[in-house]
């Protein structure tokens, strides 16, 4: 694993609690278990995604030594 | 921790959030009834989902609101209470009953009203309630769901929870950037 699963879960955690605030604020869902114990769940699972994909969205770098690669000098 | 380890314990978390989606309540059960009327409109304990909640509007303060209720059973020595759920919680937010009361009054007097003071001009959002009533007869239980309408962002929570979900989200995301070693 190679991004931060530590910072994931906690701030994971801490984004499902929010969530469950912000959409019981705005009127969508009430304070049930989903929100306070699910969402916090869902919140940490995405943490550990998120740290186990890392890093997120980049692409692994190729290089091409041309000594090597048998190629005439330009 | 190795990546299918990773998935296992994400796929467990999964199933936990599953089966803490419970179905919503069932309005009243027991020998009890009841109804509200905010700004002309009727509320019964079939106003107990997401979609069909009592709505209180965002100019409530002084807001005369007319109930009745009754229990069709012998009620005596009765007590009762109702409360907020947040998770597997409930605050109680009011009670009745305690002392001895051996009158068996079955409704509210007719005409009986409630006037909202300022105690709920700065609470908004979507809020489930739960209440119960046992008496010597019988006893009821009943769920009803609470909009209290206004601006989120007006408030300090919802200020709060607006932020912490914008801070805790880029938390999350700097959890995908690589490690420095």
């Amino acid at each position: 694993m190679k991004g931060r699963p530590v910072l994931g879960v906690i701030s994971g955690l801490l984004f499902g609690l929010f969530m469950a605030a912000v959409l019981q604020q705005f009127s969508l869902w009430p304070l049930d278990n989903l929100t306070v114990i699910g969402l916090p769940i869902a919140g940490a699972a995405l943490g550990l995604v998120m740290a186990a994909w890392a890093p997120f969205g980049r692409k692994p770098t190729v290089t091409i030594d041309d000594d090597k690669a048998g190629l005439p000098p330009s | 921790m190795s990546r299918p380890r990773t998935f296992i314990v994400v796929a467990l978390m999964g199933c936990a959030v599953l089966l803490l989606a419970l179905p919503a309540g069932a309005g009243v059960t027991g020998p009890c009834e009841g109804k509200v009327t905010i700004d002309g409109i009727e509320y019964t304990p079939a106003n107990d989902t997401r979609d069909n909640p009592i709505v209180v509007p965002a100019d409530r303060e002084g807001l005369r609101i007319p109930y009745e209720g009754a229990v069709t059973v012998q009620n005596t020595n009765y007590l009762g209470a109702v409360g907020v759920v947040v998770g597997p919680a409930t605050i109680n937010v009011a009670d009745w009953g305690f002392d001895e009361n051996p009158d068996d009054v079955r409704s509210t007097t007719p005409g009986s009203f409630y006037i909202l003071g300022s105690e709920l001009n700065n609470i908004v959002g979507l809020y489930q309630l739960t209440a119960f009533h046992d008496a010597d007869g019988g006893n009821c239980d009943a769920t009803a769901m609470v909009k209290l309408e206004g601006s989120p962002l007006s408030s300090m929570i919802g200020l709060a929870a607006v932020s912490g979900a914008v801070l805790s989200g880029i938390g999350v995301a700097s959890a995908g950037v690589k490690r420095k070693t």
